[in-house]
């Protein structure tokens, strides 16, 4: 027996009939044995190589040492790795005896008998590049249906196997429409595919499916694991962000078939495309997807290295099939790649402008504003709108001069001239606060300290701060950093070398709150939610002059960001320089904290004169902070000629007549105008109206970009970062500099590709490059069988497994590039071979055989997937919502599974987004769905290409319990009862399995649902219940007795392996 | 249903192809399946084995021992581990010299260029804030224990094993936290319990493996990967018993479905796959059917667990009454017990709120009054019930606090911000020297002077005590052996009876 057995499985694992002699060969049985148990010390990493002696480079192995060779080609008696591993002296013995690497006897005879035979080397077989194979001679040539049956059949001839029949119609059809689709197939296709009797009757049904938008959803959702999307950070707070922008890019790049080179080259560098799209700009949030810590002490260098190795191995992992994160801390143990070279990979990947802190609800930065088309129509609408009016408002003003210039002379003639600017200031909408600081008893102020004062200043009085002096305005209303805001005030300092100007900050060493400081003459304008891990800090680039009075403005648009954040003097936007950007949007100013004129909680308190101050709840517009930055006043302006009034005296002007117009009849000049009312043409008040007009839509247009979704991206910050090599992988531990580049074991980068991502992007998808092709292919092998032709479908190094059929890998990765890249051809070829078509039933004999069906004697078997198993419960159900896209959406979970957890609340969507595709549930990485995770869904932590798949109690508990799958089930049967006419069971058995169900199925059915008819004829009160599971209600008609047994049975129908199963 | 598999322990037959490379393994891989096959019947998968039992080692891995391979000392584990980071010198490390020194600035000696977060590395001032708590010498072995705040745990003191020198490489929390429970700082690797479960599986056939429960919302949160199984197939990962109706997700029939019914469903369910099987022959079948069986069990199992109605006044009296709470520690600490009496071989709690930046008096006093007495409790409970010697306890964070004070220092409170460099846990029961203690800081606790304890040596003791040598417990992922300990770890030969 034992003897059978060994003999088995020989044939089954070298696919070779004679076990004893046959030629090694080095990359099949040899390399396995080096790498695995002596790479270790010798093999690429130069750090732990002992004895200079390298089994991963043919010429160390096989040089004369000074009087020895280690492996003397045909000579084992003359090889001292033949005495080293047989020896007996536990000091010479190899590997070492405490090593954990010992060989066994089987792989020190192989080891001696390759020697024998010559020692022949290889080079590693992934890195080489793959020829297209010519088709193998096979015996039973009917079989194959396209040219990947031959390499399949060749394998099983090789071994004496045969392929397995044809599945049935029905099982094919929902084979491949769950494969191409993620659900089944409807009884009207069924029916269709079972009349079709035409020869391409399976490749139309194909064409059909491949053209579904269905397909593009099903396929992002493997894409979706590898890139480790997410709707939340993934560390410690675990906050939300907003990414299904990127993600409703992958359904529609499959949807339009995008070759493969192209989805590449957008999602690695679509920013650095010459005029990029926001599209492909969006598609760069791959790499945007990985975790991001928000935690408020982390220091952020620590994570931007993070991030960047984070980018580097999943971008190796889903293009080169290479797993190389050992770079970061030493060189690779088995495959070529230096430490170096892995920093030389991460120099193309770390130079983007992030933080290295992670907003703590939100996108952080990169970002951009990513309106979906319909968006940015209405976007577009509203811009036509603006400019419609603003062409109004030209051809009106041109009307009104006249009017105004009378508006101006009776301005002049008030009597209220000289207090009328303060009473009715300009750009009011928005208005908090307006400290005029003439009068610190009607405006609230108080001395804090020193002795301040007001003085003659700007414009009627102003605040004398002499270097020691505070004033407290008091609580002015709560400041949120996460809101939009501005600040404006007249400024003249004094000493510009330090001070603080004003602040509203916490005493606390956290420092929330903001600050404006004078530093080394610059103006610095700083929002603080935690000093200094919560910092948004920037300070003008030009430096202020001592003496002079100049108008300052302090925009924020809320978003938590120095990018948000602009100064503007004398009412132009200032060039900034950023101090911090570390900014989390958490706080905004403790409601308790005090504005502050002159000083703050810390730092030099400030020397000069303020006057003015203006607080906004909102962003000011440009034209806005000019008409206040204006340094005439009202009355100066209407007393001064009209011809020797500047542009900018004349827009403050027409700003306040535009926005008091009501307040002209008060000055007692419109009694004339008042008749005119009602009259065809007033020039004025239709100016007034269509610039109220102009402000409304333009405040629209901030709200609706403010409403339109962002999406993370890649960015280039414009000077290359400098990247180091870092010791021992430690963040703070610099080493030599290095700048991007490929590692040397694969072909060098063509001499006019950048040295960037794009450059890299375009390297990978050249068609030279020997992984690419094979690892996408292989992966899309494994989607159908369940295992890809190389199994370790995240590593073709050398530890990874050697291909079952590599020349079938090898012939499909040069069809694949010469296809020109295209997704859906490969798809299509390989759904329609003869190998795909098989039955999935085992035989004894093959489950002796070939247990894992490596060899493809049969078709693929296995449980569907956590999506598809929901997907397809509420299709069955009639309950499935097909819309795509969007905002991620909240199904059923059991209550307070977020808050036990974590500082987030779970807020369950209603009506029809209850019922959207699993892709389309959101994923917090801390708190999983538990439905999906349960089933086994990757965690999208990291990135993962290769699909988990157990069978645990928790999973049968899921599927017969969980929500969802119940009302399912209940809506399921509202369906078979409503459309089953005389036979429902056999109607749901056919939507559920896409067949007939046997007389003895039937039957059992039957007997099934009888028995729970009984239980809730008996006990109707819990058919009620039953029928309760679940938002949607059933028809008010229904017998609830009937319908809660057939719901039951539904129950089962949803819970049988066939229907769990991909058969 | 419910076949009872032969109880041997049998090492896996592996799927991959690493492991039969050699003749030799192949010979002894083979022969071990077509034993497999006539000993357990009608052709059960190999996967099937592996999730249905749980029950043995090395499934996937051809270079692993059978486990344990060393003397086992403890069969299970109970931790308890307290989220947030607790402060070492105001609970258990007494440093009387921080009286004299209090409100002064820690030396530059002390801190030695070490760095800080960045919660407090912008502060201008870092004065020391002793401990305000009164500290004293308990029972036999005169260990120093905060009694204000642990008077139960000071009847007790003399089962624990102090380590008052530990350390850890994260100084925030998720990384920090996720280093102690996976022996690495980011996301990917089995926590100690799934290793736990993958190296000797289970003693029970109707409970999970690996139990995770939480106590105390608020303060920082936990997440799912703590319990997870990272790169080990997800049989392996921790199960979260919660404290609702559903004390495990979905347990519990849907409304209007009796246990009767449910019974007759899965009879009907079991009968149609037997007909699926007959013709298709898959294993994976027999398992499903297994395993809608063992889900079947569970919902028995584990309300009978939940359910502490059947527990004695005396131990209310002695876990408190909190403990008929479910949510409690108190509660988690009593279904501890249960578990382990019932052979669950890794039970970890999680308490959270020990993340005291500010107002540390208030925030200590509350959570050692929720967790004091049930913590002595459990020690008690366990000894009097001879479990304790064959149960190893672990208690701890993930990091311990500064010796200086975060934000405003007052006569009455403090705050003290997350602290790698050196903290205190305490191990009982499971083989460790009771009434000892080992390591010791310097007279800020900033810094270890002697016997350095690291996460992956506690990692390596741990694994000793259950019988298992951390270098052999191994599972190969993308091309590597991977292990709890990584590539460190030592055995902490003092800390052991």
């Amino acid at each position: 027996m034992r003897i059978y057995c060994a003999i088995c499985l020989i044939v089954l694992l070298g696919g070779y009939s004679q076990a004893d002699e046959r030629q090694l060969e080095f990359n099949r049985d040899i390399l396995p044995i080096l790498s695995d148990k002596c790479y270790h010390c010798h093999g690429p990493d130069s750090a732990t190589r002992e004895a200079e002696l390298r089994f991963d480079v043919e010429n160390s192995a096989k040089s004369d040492r000074g009087g020895y060779v280690v492996i003397n080609p045909g000579d084992s008696e003359r090889s001292e790795l033949v005495t080293r591993i047989n020896t007996h002296d536990l000091d010479l013995v190899m590997p070492p005896d405490n090593s954990e690497r010992s060989l066994s006897a089987g792989e020190k005879e192989t080891l001696t008998r390759w020697i024998k035979q010559g020692a022949k080397w290889q080079a590693h077989w992934a890195f080489e590049a793959p020829q297209r194979p010519a088709l193998p001679q096979v015996v039973e040539k009917s079989w194959p249906n396209n040219a990947i049956d031959f390499f399949i059949l060749k394998r099983l001839e090789a071994v004496g196997l045969h392929p397995s029949r044809d599945a049935s119609s029905e099982t094919w059809l929902r084979r491949v429409t769950i494969d191409l689709t993620g659900l089944p197939p409807t009884l009207a296709e069924v029916d269709g595919f079972l009349a079709d009797e035409s020869a391409d009757a399976h490749g139309r049904v194909v064409d059909r499916l491949l053209a579904s938008p269905r397909y593009g959803e099903h396929m992002a959702v493997a894409w979706l694991d590898a890139a480790r999307y997410a709707d939340t950070d993934g560390y410690q707070n675990d906050g939300p962000r907003t990414m299904y922008r990127w993600r409703d890019w992958v359904i529609g790049a499959y949807n339009a078939n995008m070759p493969f080179d192209q989805f590449t080259i957008e999602q690695l560098a679509g920013d650095l495309l010459p005029d990029a799209t926001l599209e492909q700009k969006i598609a760069t949030g791959f790499n945007r997807n990985h975790r991001y810590n928000s935690e408020a002490g982390l220091i952020p260098e620590e994570f931007l290295l993070e991030n960047a190795v984070d980018r580097v191995d999943t971008t190796s992992t889903v293009w080169m099939g290479l797993t190389i994160g050992c770079g970061r801390c030493h060189d690779h143990k088995y495959d070529p790649l230096s430490q170096r070279e892995y920093y030389q990979l991460i120099s193309f990947f770390d130079n983007i402008s992030e933080s290295g802190r992670a907003v703590k609800f939100g996108n952080s930065e990169p970002w951009v504003i990513a309106p979906t088309a319909e968006q940015h129509a209405s976007l577009q609408q509203l811009d036509a709108q603006l400019v419609e009016c603003m062409a109004k408002q030209d051809e009106i003003r041109a009307l009104c001069t006249e009017e105004i210039r009378g508006l101006k002379q009776r301005l002049f003639m008030s009597a209220r001239l000289d207090t009328l600017e303060d009473e009715k200031p300009i750009v009011s909408r928005g208005l908090k606060h307006h400290f005029l600081l003439d009068d610190l008893k009607t405006e609230g102020i108080e001395v804090e300290a020193g002795e301040p004062l007001l003085v003659e200043g700007f414009r009627g009085k102003s605040a004398q701060l002499g270097g020691s002096d505070v004033f407290a305005l008091g609580k002015v209303g709560k400041v949120q950093t996460q809101q939009r805001c501005s600040i404006a005030f007249w400024l003249k300092p004094e000493d510009v070398e330090q001070g603080v100007i004003l602040s509203r900050q916490t005493r606390r060493t956290t420092r929330s709150g903001l600050a404006v400081e004078m530093h080394d003459g610059h103006l610095q304008f700083s929002i603080i939610e935690r000093w200094r891990s919560g910092v948004g800090s920037v300070e003008t680039r030009n430096r202020l002059k001592p003496g002079e009075w100049v108008h300052t403005t302090l925009t924020s648009d809320g978003s938590q960001s120095t990018r948000g954040m602009d100064i503007w003097i004398n009412g132009q936007r200032a060039e900034t320089n950023t101090l911090y950007n570390t900014n989390s949007n958490v706080g905004g100013t403790a409601e308790g904290s005090i504005l502050r004129l002159g000083g703050g909680v810390r730092g030099q308190k400030f020397s000069g004169q303020l006057d003015e101050l203006r607080f906004y709840e909102r962003t000011l517009l440009d034209d806005e902070i000019e008409s206040i930055a204006e340094p005439a006043s009202l009355a100066e302006i209407a007393g001064t000629a009209d011809s020797n009034l500047t542009a900018a005296m004349n827009r403050k002007l027409l700003a306040w007549l535009l926005e008091h117009s009501d307040s002209v009849s008060e000055l007692g000049v419109s009694t004339d105008r008042r008749s005119n009312r009602g009259a065809a043409l007033q020039p004025f008040p239709s100016l007034v109206e269509v610039s109220n007009q102009i402000l409304d839509l333009r405040y629209q247009r901030i709200a609706l970009l403010d409403s339109f979704p962002t999406s993370m991206v890649m960015e280039e910050w414009p000077t290359a970062k400098k990247t180091h090599v870092r010791i021992r992988g430690a963040y703070d531990q610099l080493a030599d500099r290095v700048s991007s580049d490929v590692p040397a074991a694969f072909p060098a980068m063509a001499r006019d590709l950048p040295a960037n991502r794009l450059g890299l992007a375009r390297w990978l998808v050249s068609g030279e490059h020997p992984l690419t092709a094979r690892v996408a292919v292989n992966r899309y092998w494994q989607r159908y069988f369940g295992t890809g032709l190389v199994k370790t479908a995240e590593d073709f190094g050398q530890q990874g497994e050697l291909p079952s059929h590599p020349q079938l890998l090898d012939w499909l990765a040069i069809e694949f590039v010469e296809s020109g890249w295209n997704i859906r051809a490969i798809h299509r070829l390989i759904v329609l071979s003869a190998s795909y078509r098989q039955s999935s039933q085992l035989t004894p004999e093959l489950t002796q055989r070939d247990p894992e069906n490596r060899m493809l004697a049969r078709g693929p078997r296995q449980r569907l997937s956590a999506r598809i198993l929901r997907d397809q419960a509420l299709f069955l159900a009639g309950l499935l919502t097909t819309n795509i896209g969007g905002p991620s959406v909240s199904p059923y979970q059991p209550a307070k599974l977020w808050s036990e957890m974590s500082n987030m609340t779970y807020k369950q969507s209603t009506g029809k987004d209850l019922y959207r595709r699993g892709l389309y549930t959101i994923w917090k990485r801390t708190v999983a769905p538990p439905s999906l995770a349960i089933l086994d869904a990757a965690d999208r932590e990291s990135c993962a290409v290769r699909p988990k798949r157990t069978n645990t109690p928790l999973q049968a508990l899921t599927l017969l319990n969980e929500t969802s799958f119940v009302e399912a089930a209940k809506h399921l049967a509202v369906r078979v009862l409503r459309e089953g006419e005389a036979a429902p069971i056999e109607f749901a058995f056919r939507l559920a399995t896409s067949r007939r169900p046997t007389q003895r199925e039937t039957d059992h059915l039957i007997a099934a649902r009888d028995a729970y008819l009984r239980q809730f004829r008996a006990k109707p009160e819990r058919a009620k219940q039953l029928l309760e599971t679940g938002e949607s209600p059933v028809p008010e008609d229904s017998d609830v007795a009937v319908l809660a047994a057939t719901t039951m049975l539904c129950n089962v129908l949803l819970n049988l392996d066939e229907v769990l199963t991909k058969e | 249903m419910g076949t009872r598999l032969p109880h041997v322990r049998v090492n896996m037959p592996s799927p991959d192809r690493e492991s039969m490379r050699s003749t030799h393994d192949a010979q002894v891989a083979h022969s071990r399946r077509c034993f497999l096959g006539k000993a357990a019947g009608a052709g059960l998968g190999i996967a099937a084995l592996t999730t249905l039992l749980n029950r043995t080692a090395g499934a996937e891995n051809s270079r692993m021992p059978t486990f344990p391979n060393l003397q086992q000392r403890a069969k299970r584990v109970i931790y308890l581990f307290q989220s947030g980071g607790p402060p070492q010198m105001d609970l258990f490390d007494f440093k009387p010299y921080l009286n004299k020194v209090h409100g002064q600035e820690v030396p530059e000696s002390v801190f030695n260029g070490q760095r800080l977060t960045g919660m407090t590395a912008g502060q201008s001032s870092f004065p020391v804030a002793k401990s305000i708590f009164n500290f004293e010498q308990v029972g036999g072995s005169g260990a120093w224990l905060n009694t204000d705040l642990m008077p139960h745990l000071k009847g007790v003191a003399d089962e624990l094993c102090f380590v008052k020198s530990m350390h850890t490489e994260a100084i925030n929390h998720d990384p920090a936290i996720t280093f102690f429970q996976t022996g690495f700082q980011l996301a990917g690797r089995p926590s100690v319990g799934a290793w736990l479960s993958y190296g000797l599986g289970n003693e029970n056939d109707n409970l999970p493996t690996f139990v995770a429960m939480t106590s105390n919302r608020g303060g920082q949160p936990l997440y799912d990967r703590l319990w997870g199984a990272g790169f080990l197939p997800s049989s392996h990962q921790g199960v979260l018993f919660r404290s609702g109706v559903d004390p495990v997700l979905y347990l519990n029939n849907p409304a209007g479905v009796s246990r009767a019914l449910r019974r007759k469903t899965l009879d009907d369910i079991r009968v149609l796959n037997e007909l699926r099987y007959q013709e298709y022959h898959d294993p994976e079948i027999q398992t499903r059917i297994r395993q809608y069986e063992m889900a079947f069990r569970m919902q028995s199992s584990v309300p009978e667990l939940t359910d502490v109605s059947d527990e004695s006044e005396s131990t209310f009296k002695l876990y408190g009454e909190e403990a008929r709470q479910p949510g409690t520690f108190a509660y988690n600490a009593l279904l501890a017990r249960r578990l382990s009496e019932r052979g669950v071989r890794f039970v970890q709690l999680f308490h959270r709120g020990w993340d005291t930046h500010g107002g540390l008096a208030k925030q200590l006093t509350a959570r050692c009054q929720e967790t004091d007495q049930a913590t002595a409790a459990l020690i008690i409970d366990l000894k009097q019930r001879g479990l304790l010697e064959e149960t190893l306890l672990v208690w701890g964070g993930e990091f311990g606090r500064t010796v200086y004070c975060q934000d405003r220092l007052t006569a009455d409170d403090y705050g003290r911000d997350h602290h790698p460099r050196c903290f205190t846990i305490w191990m009982a029961g499971g083989g460790v020297r009771r009434g000892f203690s080992y390591g010791a800081t310097d007279d800020y606790g900033y810094n270890i002077i002697e016997n350095p304890v690291s996460v992956h040596d506690l990692h390596a003791t741990i694994l000793h005590q259950l019988g298992i040598d951390h270098e052999k417990l191994t599972y190969k992922f993308q091309g590597r052996y991977y292990r709890l300990t990584d590539v460190h770890g030592n055995v902490v030969g003092e800390l052991l009876a």
